[in-house]
């Protein structure tokens, strides 16, 4: 979807809507960071490395905003099994 | 340099960031405040500021670049709405299968500059053929797409005009081209060639054309030097910016410019591009231009772009002569003296005159001014007299 990367935020225009959601901060990190990563764990790992915390530390946060992000219909999850 | 003028701060901006071998020192912006900002948003200039203060060429305070941020943001907020818009006309256009090409904004944002967040727009211009024009607004109208101005007369639009502007209920405007400019400029170029060289612009992935580089550049110099008197300084920055894309074909370049009566355009676009109102560097290819003497008509042409005569009818007085037969041009003049009066009606709305004697005022005054203007010359913008080449006077000092 379109998206703008500015200094301090990335911006993205949600399909289907008018809002336009401003990402700051470890969501704006976040978003830059799914453009290579697909899985939640590796999100969720990306980010550990690059706040220099734990993984386990910040995992329900990282499983929220994906949450957030599948709702907004900014990401598509793909459920995979096996 | 007076840091309060913007303009000479944009000129100098300019220089710094799109001259790389200028070496200036960093520019620093003391004391200036948020009607210095809002002139730089007002222009569209906070996305190239904003790139130029994160590579240490611009020097802001805190709060100066707080609010560069602020103003470069809701700037953003605006072009991605521009931009989800065009990709559900996109999808519209590709299923009823209408010819397009993405022109100007998003086009040369996401091509011709760093980052697409330095370039950006307040609308989206979308060529077609004008064989699918009439299909093109309907599609739109489905959309939800309203017409903002009504034709002066049924038919005038396609067969003399360039573009229609259409909104969205949210306020977004989609100008409609069939033509890449008003004027006789509009009519000398073949849009239907501007079809055969174009390349791929993908935005969230979807694929999308655009004009190719070579395109870029031609469509750049056609609106920097024919859009706005004097150019506006985002037009001069397109220009130098598409310039510098490794794949112009400049032989093709002077082809087209050649053939589509358009060497004095482009001359005038890089002679005010290199001048000292804007001062960048393009690359040596673009000398090719400096040399050239249009025709007079071109020349008369591109007059009633770039002088005064602009705002005195000489656009209309040049389209005129540009229309081959003498019958569309007796229609062309009856619809310019009485449009319908649905148009006359919009005209009073928007408070830009819809009196048909002020238009017809307009004409019986240029017996009155064609006898002053012979006792004195252009001067903004004008031909020289002796070597009929145009461009800002002082830039072929550069030269």
């Amino acid at each position: 979807m379109p998206h703008r990367r500015l200094a301090d935020c990335v911006l993205i225009a949600l399909p289907g809507s008018e809002d336009v959601r401003l990402l700051t901060g470890a969501a704006a990190t976040a978003w830059l960071l799914l453009e290579r990563t697909v899985t939640a764990r590796s999100l969720v790992a990306a980010l550990a490395r690059a706040y220099a915390t734990p993984a386990k530390g910040i995992r329900p946060e990282g499983e929220r905003l994906i949450a957030a992000l599948i709702k907004d219909g900014a990401l598509e999850e793909e459920v995979r099994r096996g | 340099m007076d840091d309060h003028d913007p303009r000479g701060f944009v000129a100098r901006l300019a220089r710094a960031t799109l001259s790389p071998d200028a070496g200036c020192d960093p520019i620093r912006l003391d004391e200036v405040g948020r009607p210095f900002f809002e002139y730089l948003a007002g222009h569209q200039l906070d996305g190239v500021a904003v790139a130029a203060a994160d590579s240490g060429i611009l020097v802001l305070s805190d709060r100066q670049r707080a609010l560069l941020d602020r103003s470069l943001r809701d700037a953003m907020v605006w072009a991605l709405a521009i931009e989800r818009r065009l990709l559900s006309i996109a999808q519209r256009f590709d299923d009823q299968k209408i010819e397009f090409i993405v022109l100007k904004g998003p086009a040369v944002a996401h091509s011709a500059y760093a980052d697409p967040a330095q370039r950006p727009f307040r609308d989206l211009d979308l060529l077609v053929r004008a064989r699918d024009w009439d299909r093109a607004r309907a599609a739109l109208e489905q959309l939800g797409f309203e017409r903002e101005r009504p034709e002066p007369r049924r038919g005038f639009e396609l067969r003399f005009g360039n573009a229609a502007v259409h909104t969205d209920p949210t306020g977004i405007p989609v100008d409609l081209h069939h033509r890449i400019v008003l004027g006789p400029f509009g009519l000398w170029i073949d849009s239907d060639a501007l079809f055969d060289t174009t390349a791929s612009l993908h935005i969230a992935g979807y694929p999308l054309r655009r004009l190719d580089d070579t395109g870029l550049v031609l469509h750049a110099c056609v609106h920097a030097a024919l859009g706005w008197r004097p150019p506006l300084p985002l037009t001069l920055w397109d220009v130098a910016q598409t310039a510098w894309l490794p794949e112009v074909r400049w032989a093709q370049l002077e082809d087209l410019a050649g053939r589509w009566r358009l060497e004095g355009v482009l001359q005038f676009a890089f002679g005010s591009v290199r001048g000292p109102g804007f001062g960048a560097a393009l690359p040596p290819e673009t000398r090719a231009f400096d040399g050239a003497t249009p025709p007079r008509r071109e020349r008369k042409a591109l007059s009633s772009y770039v002088t005064s005569r602009r705002t005195r009818g000489g656009m209309s007085l040049a389209t005129m002569s540009a229309i081959p037969r003498i019958r569309d041009r007796v229609r062309y003049a009856v619809t310019l003296l009485i449009p319908s009066r649905a148009f006359m009606e919009w005209r009073r709305s928007t408070g830009d005159g819809g009196s048909y004697v002020r238009r017809w005022a307009l004409p019986l005054s240029w017996p009155r001014r064609r006898d002053a203007n012979s006792r004195r010359s252009e001067v903004t913008g004008a031909s020289d007299p002796q070597t009929g080449r145009f461009g800002p006077p002082i830039s072929r000092q550069h030269g």
